[in-house]
C-alpha cells in the first residue's frame, strides 16, 4: 500500500508549490522534499495509516496544508483502489494480507475517520457510490464476521441510525479482493432497502440461487405458491416466518409468538386449509421459505 | 443520571407499520423499568427511539429536561447493551472496553481508571488482557456490559441482553444486573419478553401490546391487579384461568354464576366491584395457585368449592399442575405436590374467592376496585 501512496504523493508533489516531506512512524523518510532547516511537523493519517508530514510552513499553516494533502491523496487513492476492485485498474500490491472486505451502507452520511482510527491500527476505507468499502486485516472469516457485527453495533450506537454491513469475504492475497468486492456488492443488491444488520455473501446460497433464476420462473413460482400464501393475513404470515426461523420447532415458535401451543396448532391448521401448504411437512416448509426469501429479495 | 419522559410518542415505520402508538411514560431518575410484551409489540422500537437509532414520528421524548427528538445517538448520554454482543476480535478485553472513551478523546489515565473500576464491579479484572476468543459466553456478556459502564451514561438501555445465555447463567446474570443497578444508581430501561425477568428485576413494569401500553405498575401490582384481560393472561405462568359468568345479587350478597355453579363473593371483594355490573356478563379470572384441592381449604370454605374432573396431572417437583375439566373449560391448578389427585378422578376443588379477578367482556378492562 505504501508503494501506491508514494506513487500518488510524487504525483501530487509535482502539482503543489509548497515543498514537503513524508516520514513513516519510525521517522524514516518515505518521500524526500527540499526542505529548509526550519520546518514544522505534524502527524497525518493517509489512507488509514499514520505518517509524519514535514514542511516549510508555520504550524498554523501546516494543519491546513495537511488537511489539503490528506484530502488529495485520499481522493486519488480511492480512485485507484476502486478501479482495482472493479477489475479496471492496476493491482495495489502491498495491501494487508490476509484481509477481509466489507461494504458499509448507512442511511445518514457521517464522518468515519476518527471513529476508525480509534478502532484499527491499520485499515483502509474508501467511499464508493452509496456505501463505504472497508478493507480490514483479519486472520480468518470468523474474525471478519465478528468484527462486522461489532462494527455494526458501534456504528449504530455512535454514529448513525440505519446500518447495513455486507461481508464480501476474505482475501488471502490482494488479487482476491476484486472478487470479495463483487460479492459484497451483490449481497448489497439482494438486500431490501430497509434491511439493517450484517449480511454475509458467503452464506447466502439460497438468495444467490434464487436471484440467478430467470424472471419468468420466479414469476411462475410466485404465482403458484404466492396465490395461495398472499391471501393470508399479517398474523398468519408472521406465524409462518416465526415457525421457519425456529427451525419448525413448534414449542419454541409458540413461546416466541406468545401463544399457547394449541393456538399455534390451530393457526397452522387454518393456514394449511387456506393454502394447501402445511408448514409441518418438510417440503411445504421449503416452499414457504423459498417464497418468503424470494419476496424479501430486492 | 436522568429521567426519561415520553409524551404522546408515535412511531410509524416507512411502509406504514404503526409500531408504537401514543406512548406516555415518565421514568424516574435511577429507576429500573422493564418493557415487556409479546413479539412485535414495539419494545425494541421504543428502546431504539430512546437511543436515537429510530426517528420519532410524532410526540416528544425527553432525557432529563432536554428534548432529544433531534439529538443524534452519540450526544444522548445513553449506553445500549444488545442481545448479540459482538466484541472486536483483534482487541483485548481492555481495549474493547476502552474504545468508546478513546473515541471521545478521554485522557488515557482517566480511561484506565474507568476501565479498571468497571472490570472490578463486574469481576473481570483478570480478563483484561485476553482476547474475546478466549472468553466464555457469560464473560463476554460482562465485557459488553463493561463497555457500557465505562461511559457512565445517564441511561442504560438493554434489549434482551440475556437471551443468548443458557438458563443457569441467565438466572445468575439477572441478579448481577439488579445489583449493578443498585450500585451504579443509574436509570435502566430493560426490554424482555421473559416475564420472570420482568417480575424479578423491574421497579416498574410496562406491559405493551400492539404498540400500546396496557399497564404501568410495580411487579406486585401488575400481578395482583392486572388492568385488563391481556395483562392478566400475559403475566403469570401457568396462565390465569378465565371463565365466563354473570353477577347476581340476593339481598346484600353478591354471587358469580359459572355454568351450573354459583359461588358467593366475599364482602371485601364485593365492595370494590362497580354495582352497575350486577346482572351482567363478566369474565372471571383466577390464578392457578388460587385453586385449591387440599382438605383444609375444602373443609374451611365449603361455599367456594365444587366438583371437577382431573384430565392431566403434571408433576413439576416442587409443585404439581392439575388440568381440570369444569363444564368443558380447562382449568389449571397449581397445587401441593402431596396432592393425591389422579387423572380420571372427580375431585372437590375450590377457588380462593378473595383472589378473584373480574373483567368486562367487551372492554376487557378490570372491574374490581
Ligand atoms: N425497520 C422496520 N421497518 C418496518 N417495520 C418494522 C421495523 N422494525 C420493526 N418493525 C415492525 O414494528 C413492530 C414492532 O417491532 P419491534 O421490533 O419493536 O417489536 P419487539 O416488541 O421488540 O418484538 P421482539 O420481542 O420480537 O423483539 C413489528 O410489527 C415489526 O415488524
Ligand atoms: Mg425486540
Amino acid at each position: 500500500m505504501q508503494k501506491t501512496i508514494i506513487e500518488i504523493l510524487s504525483e501530487i508533489k509535482k502539482q503543489l508549490k509548497t515543498p514537503f516531506a513524508i516520514l513513516d512512524k519510525k521517522e524514516r523518510y518515505v518521500l524526500i522534499g527540499e526542505l529548509k532547516e526550519k520546518q514544522s511537523r505534524c502527524t497525518v493519517n493517509l489512507c488509514g495509516s499514520k505518517y509524519v508530514l514535514a514542511a516549510d510552513l508555520a504550524p498554523e499553516q501546516l494543519s491546513d496544508f495537511s488537511l489539503l494533502l490528506k484530502e488529495l491523496i485520499n481522493r486519488k487513492f480511492s480512485e485507484k483502489l476502486i478501479a482495482f476492485l472493479e477489475g479496471k485498474g492496476n493491482a495495489i500490491e502491498d495491501l494487508p494480507n490476509p484481509c477481509g472486505l466489507i461494504l458499509v451502507k448507512s442511511s445518514d452520511s457521517f464522518k468515519l475517520e476518527n471513529f476508525l482510527e480509534s478502532l484499527f491500527e491499520e485499515m483502509l476505507f474508501v467511499k464508493a457510490d452509496d456505501a463505504f468499502i472497508f478493507i480490514i486485516p483479519v486472520g480468518d472469516l470468523d474474525e471478519l464476521k465478528e468484527t462486522s457485527f461489532a462494527l455494526y453495533q458501534s456504528l449504530s450506537e455512535e454514529i448513525s441510525s440505519r446500518i447495513l454491513i455486507c461481508i464480501g469475504g476474505l482475501a488471502k492475497e490482494p488479487t482476491e479482493l476484486p472478487v470479495a468486492y463483487m460479492n459484497a456488492v451483490k449481497a448489497l443488491q439482494f438486500a431490501s432497502p430497509f434491511k439493517v444488520g450484517v449480511l454475509n455473501y458467503t452464506e447466502m446460497a439460497l438468495e444467490k440461487l434464487l436471484a440467478s433464476l430467470p424472471q419468468e420462473s420466479r414469476h411462475e413460482f410466485n404465482i403458484e405458491i404466492g396465490r395461495r400464501i398472499r391471501g393470508l393475513d399479517k398474523e398468519a404470515l408472521k406465524t409462518i416466518r416465526t415457525v421457519l426461523d425456529c427451525n419448525l420447532n413448534l414449542a419454541e415458535a409458540a413461546r416466541k409468538l406468545y401463544i399457547h401451543r394449541n393456538t399455534l396448532m390451530y393457526r397452522l391448521d387454518k393456514i394449511s386449509s387456506q393454502t394447501g401448504l402445511d408448514i409441518r411437512k418438510f417440503k411445504d416448509a421449503v416452499k414457504m421459505e423459498i417464497f418468503l426469501t424470494l419476496n424479501e429479495l430486492r | 443520571m436522568a429521567s426519561v419522559t415520553f409524551k404522546n410518542v408515535n412511531k410509524i415505520y416507512p411502509g406504514g407499520v404503526k409500531a408504537v402508538i401514543d406512548f406516555n411514560l415518565e421514568i424516574a431518575d435511577k429507576e429500573f423499568v422493564v418493557l415487556v410484551g409479546p413479539s412485535g409489540c414495539g419494545k425494541s422500537t421504543t428502546l431504539r427511539m430512546v437511543a436515537g437509532l429510530e426517528e420519532i414520528t410524532s410526540g416528544e421524548l425527553y432525557i432529563g429536561d432536554r428534548l432529544v427528538n433531534d439529538v443524534p445517538p452519540k450526544d444522548r448520554d445513553i449506553a445500549m447493551v444488545f442481545q448479540n454482543y459482538a466484541l472486536y476480535p483483534h482487541m483485548t478485553v481492555y481495549e474493547n472496553m476502552a474504545f468508546g472513551l478513546k473515541l471521545r478523546k478521554v485522557p488515557k489515565a482517566e480511561i484506565d481508571r474507568k476501565v479498571r473500576e468497571a472490570a472490578k464491579i463486574l469481576g473481570i479484572e483478570e480478563l483484561l488482557n485476553r482476547k474475546p476468543k478466549a472468553l466464555s459466553g457469560g464473560q463476554r456478556q460482562r465485557v459488553a456490559l463493561g463497555r457500557a459502564i465505562v461511559r457512565e451514561p445517564k441511561v442504560f438501555l438493554m434489549d434482551e441482553p440475556l437471551s443468548n445465555l443458557d438458563a443457569k447463567l441467565r438466572v445468575q446474570m439477572r441478579t448481577e444486573l439488579s445489583k449493578l443497578h443498585k450500585r451504579l444508581e443509574t436509570t435502566f430501561i430493560y426490554v424482555t419478553h421473559d416475564q420472570t425477568e420482568a417480575m424479578t428485576m423491574g421497579d416498574r413494569i410496562v406491559v405493551m401490546k400492539d404498540g400500546v401500553i396496557q399497564q404501568v405498575d410495580t411487579p406486585r401490582r401488575i400481578y395482583d391487579h392486572p388492568a385488563n384481560l391481556f395483562v392478566a393472561g400475559f403475566i403469570g405462568s401457568p396462565q390465569m384461568n378465565f371463565l365466563k359468568g354473570y353477577l347476581s345479587s340476593e339481598g346484600d350478597k353478591l354471587y358469580i354464576n359459572l355454568a351450573q355453579t354459583k359461588l358467593p363473593i366475599p364482602d371485601g371483594v364485593k365492595n370494590k366491584i362497580d354495582p352497575s355490573y350486577i346482572g351482567k356478563e363478566v369474565i372471571m379470572g383466577i390464578r392457578p395457585e388460587d385453586i385449591h384441592d387440599e382438605p383444609a381449604f375444602v373443609d374451611y370454605f365449603p361455599e367456594y368449592c365444587f366438583d371437577a374432573n382431573v384430565d392431566v396431572v403434571e408433576l413439576m417437583g416442587s409443585e404439581t399442575y392439575l388440568y381440570l375439566n369444569f363444564y368443558n373449560n380447562t382449568l389449571t391448578a397449581r397445587v401441593d405436590p402431596r396432592s393425591n389427585a389422579r387423572p380420571g378422578d372427580k375431585i372437590r376443588i375450590g377457588f380462593d374467592m378473595n383472589k378473584l379477578h373480574l373483567f368486562d367482556p367487551v372492554t376487557t378492562k378490570r372491574i374490581i376496585e
